[in-house]
């Protein structure tokens, strides 16, 4: 069958309808049509305390080992050889020391080697925190030495900016759309919520509903357009 | 080698779990390192002229994988001793951190990420020269402890460093060749499970029953006992037969009479 422009942008309509109800139970997933979202933001406790749920519109910094930078609502991160990666195994990016651009988070390499990393953690202000034990040689008391390895950064784009994600757990920058970036509780970000991870945010009744209709506006035309071919056909063999 | 955690939890089905390892332990006493810390604070707080904060990380055996982290591009000095060999291993950030204090340098005021002029590289020798002084309670005493700077280190097994906080933030690596012996201790005997409760069975095998007796038992149904039955009785403990005997009444309580172990068996 011919398929014309119309027919073409109803099957895309399909498809991105489709992504919408596969990506309803992907964690932090975010809808490409707001009509499917959910009310407000939802969060499921954790015991990792790893594992934590960003503020409101703003986006993890991520950053591949190709050094590609990608923005993700999953906040579901793990330490690797001392590395914060998060669940694609890209490093998670935040501001050490007094730095001013965002780079990649990762412990004391002696630390992470030596196997000294304990209690790793991820505090509400964004700090990436873990504990190591030392001993006051005057006392011989030990204590666990509270070290921070660097705040997490943020990123928040204006309002409007349509954020392009194939799969909606990486999401790459509009165009020409530099984001602002910063760390949470730092005023323009609220706090990072610890041991919490983000639903998605399609509600999959909804967007189940809306692959419905897709399918069926796509029938629709598909049937016009049979019609007009017989109607074109009959037309034809009249003036025959 | 010792029993510990994992210093990180697994979350499944809503727990956390802490998996336990072996991992190998130093047998070098905390104490010989506190002094040798104590030591290296000291001279430090007379050689900057201010008050020195520094604290201990517990000695361990790196693997060969740590090793490499540890040394990476750092500053090595080897000290000989009597008994041991040790070396001051430090990063070249913390080099320049400690020779800025020594010169005055605020701690944040230049770049650590630089290398060592020729009179930085001077005064850090002499610095490492008095810091090798109190190395004596881990590698034995010499005459004059006396650092050489090396380019590689091989062989070494024991590591602790010392963690300065203020007034500048560096880390010193102090690297043994070997491990202290670990001392004899008494054995391990069966006195430290005298208190373990274990739950003994008294059992008596029966003359056989056939299946159709079997399928008649019900509450209030009788199975004979013969007396010689009684001399049978096997004395067991979590299932593992202990021992053979006669079981009975004895001054009016029922009592198992023992007489004779069995012999050790392997458990299945």
């Amino acid at each position: 069958m011919f398929l014309n422009a119309a027919m073409s942008a109803a099957l895309d309509r399909i498809a991105e309808r489709a992504a919408d109800a596969r990506r309803a139970f992907t964690p932090g997933a975010l809808p490409l049509h707001d009509d499917v979202a959910t009310a407000s933001a939802a969060s499921d406790f954790t015991l990792d305390p790893l594992v934590v749920s960003a503020p409101a519109r703003a986006y993890f910094i991520t950053r591949n080992e190709r050094s590609e930078v990608s923005y993700t609502r999953d906040g579901a991160f793990s330490l690797s050889d001392g590395r914060l990666l998060d669940q694609r195994g890209n490093e998670v990016c935040g501001f050490r020391t007094a730095s001013d651009v965002p780079s990649a988070l990762h412990a004391d390499p002696v630390d992470a080697a030596l196997g000294r990393i304990g209690d790793p953690r991820i505090e509400p202000d964004g700090s990436l925190v873990y504990s190591r034990l030392t001993i006051d040689p005057r006392t011989g008391a030990t204590d666990a030495q509270r070290i921070v390895v660097g705040r997490i950064a943020l990123a928040l784009f204006p309002p409007g900016s349509k954020i392009d994600s194939s799969d909606a757990i990486e999401a790459s920058a509009p165009r020409d759309v530099p984001p602002h970036v910063g760390t949470a509780k730092d005023g323009t970000f609220g706090a990072i919520a610890p041991m919490q991870r983000d639903r998605s945010r399609i509600d999959i009744e909804r967007s189940l509903t809306r692959l419905k209709d897709a399918y069926l506006a796509f029938d629709a035309l598909r049937a016009a357009e049979t019609a007009k071919a017989h109607l074109g056909k009959t037309a034809v063999d009249l003036v025959k | 080698m010792a029993l510990s955690f994992e210093t990180r939890a697994r979350c499944a089905d809503g727990r956390a779990i802490r998996r336990v390892r072996f991992a190998t332990r130093s047998a070098l006493p905390i104490n010989a390192a506190c002094v040798v810390a104590n030591g290296v604070r000291e001279m430090l707080a007379s050689l900057l002229g201010t008050t020195v904060t520094l604290r201990l990380i517990e000695p361990l055996i790196p693997t060969s994988e740590g090793w490499q982290v540890v040394l990476g591009d750092a500053l090595i000095y080897r000290v000989a001793g009597s008994v041991a060999d040790a070396a001051l291993v430090f990063a070249r950030s913390d080099a320049v951190a400690l020779v800025g204090a020594a010169f005055g340098e605020a701690p944040a005021g230049a770049s650590t990420s630089r290398t060592l002029s020729t009179v930085e590289h001077d005064v850090l020798d002499r610095m490492v020269d008095e810091i090798a002084v109190n190395l004596g309670p881990i590698c034995g005493v010499a005459e004059r402890h006396r650092a050489r700077r090396i380019d590689r280190l091989e062989g070494f097994e024991t590591f602790f460093e010392l963690i300065v906080d203020n007034p500048v933030q560096a880390r010193i690596g102090v690297a043994i060749s070997r491990d202290p012996a670990i001392e004899a201790r008494a054995m391990f005997s069966t006195s430290h499970l005298a208190a373990v409760g274990l739950r003994a069975t008294a059992a008596l095998p029966l003359e056989s029953l056939t299946a159709a007796q079997i399928l008649e038992l019900k509450p209030g149904a009788f199975v004979r006992i013969r007396s010689a039955d009684f001399s049978r009785c096997r004395l067991a403990i979590h299932g593992r037969a202990l021992a053979s005997g006669t079981c009975g009444a004895r001054n009016g309580r029922f009592a198992f009479a023992l007489r004779s172990l069995c012999e050790a068996t392997p458990r299945a």
